[in-house]
């Protein structure tokens, strides 16, 4: 990263500067360019829902997965009732 | 008619006798409200993400029907008090859920504990996660970390340490011929890792014996010219003194 910056310039925009040029990888969504992938979303295929959860156990955001909207609608809730079935954690799987 | 599905996770210790038991009154059940059952499988034993009832395994029951979609408003009801009624000791936990028409009959499922260990158990967890290359770098490290040693160390162990190397070299030409001998290998590595600690242990038993000569060398080399030192001084005194004396002369 060769690339002058001005001096005058705002921490946050500097910041978001540093970010953008840091990632080299856009994030984009797994389902909308593939299909059947999107159809195999179901509370009993706990494998594809793990990556999809945070260290602890949390549903990861579409802002940081890049997941669409109707896609996260459907994952959130296949997440849920896998938890109810004890597929999934609530929180901090075991070790 | 309208298609569901049904989940059950019940008690790991469940018997045989039970889960017939349990298949018969589930497609009676079914059959009361004038319905099929379509398929009742065993997924298995698994590892519960969380403690149920205070159990840590569980198995999974998983079965398919139709209904007339007369009953449908009520079928979830249903289910869930019979078999929390009848059997609220086997069956832990259960859900019901319908599925679209056009749904395949192929679904996704985790792997449970007893495919993993039927299925070849290590050699076919290392082929399916690909991690071959893990077993080849662990042995390429194992042996650079031989020659390093050995080459602080005498000759003698240098020829050791090349076996090793040889080792390693044939062991990665032997998983690229064939993958089914995939434990030898580990057992090689296992070898050369034995052989990196002795030959580490050699080396620190040396440093230890050439350890303690060192400091008194130095020591005595210290003292020697913290001896010298003052002589020295004296000698340039007197020096002094003598050019002080010529010159006051």
């Amino acid at each position: 990263m060769s690339r002058k910056m001005k001096l005058r310039i705002g921490a946050r925009l500097l910041k978001k500067k540093v970010r953008r040029s840091g990632y080299s990888a856009r994030k984009r969504c797994r389902f909308t360019s593939d299909p059947e992938l999107a159809k195999t979303i179901d509370y009993k295929n706990a494998d594809l829902l793990k990556m999809f959860l945070t260290e602890r156990g949390k549903i990861l955001p579409a802002r940081i997965s890049g997941t669409k909207a109707k896609y996260q609608r459907l994952l959130t809730k296949q997440i849920k009732k896998s938890r109810i079935m004890a597929l999934l954690p609530f929180c901090a799987p075991r070790e | 008619m309208v298609r569901y599905e049904t989940l059950f996770l019940s008690v790991p210790e469940i018997t045989t006798a039970e889960q017939e038991k349990l298949e018969r009154d589930f497609a009676a059940l079914i059959e009361t409200k004038q319905g099929k059952v379509k398929s009742f499988d065993r997924w298995g034993k698994y590892l519960l993400a969380y403690p149920v009832r205070k159990n840590d395994y569980g198995v999974y029951y998983l079965a398919r029907f139709d209904i007339d979609s007369e009953y449908e408003g009520n079928i979830h009801t249903d289910i869930t008090t019979y078999f929390k009624l009848r059997y609220s000791e086997l069956v832990m936990r259960l859900m019901t859920s319908s599925l679209d028409e056009d749904a395949p009959s192929e679904y996704k499922r985790p792997q449970s504990l007893d495919e993993s260990i039927e299925g070849g158990g290590v050699d076919k967890f290392i082929k399916d996660n690909k991690m071959d290359d893990i077993l080849k770098s662990s042995q390429q490290s194992a042996a650079s970390e031989t020659s390093d040693v050995s080459a602080k160390s005498e000759a003698v162990e240098q020829d050791s340490s090349d076996q090793t190397v040889e080792q390693s070299e044939e062991s990665a030409t032997k998983e690229t011929e064939a993958v089914v001998v995939e434990e030898q290998p580990a057992v090689e590595v296992e070898k050369v890792v034995e052989e990196v600690v002795a030959v580490k242990e050699v080396a620190a038993k040396k440093e230890k014996v050439v350890s303690p000569v060192k400091p008194s060398k130095k020591q005595e080399v210290s003292d020697s010219k913290k001896e010298e030192t003052p002589v020295a001084d004296a000698v340039d005194k007197t020096d002094e003194d003598t050019t002080q004396d010529q010159e006051k002369a």
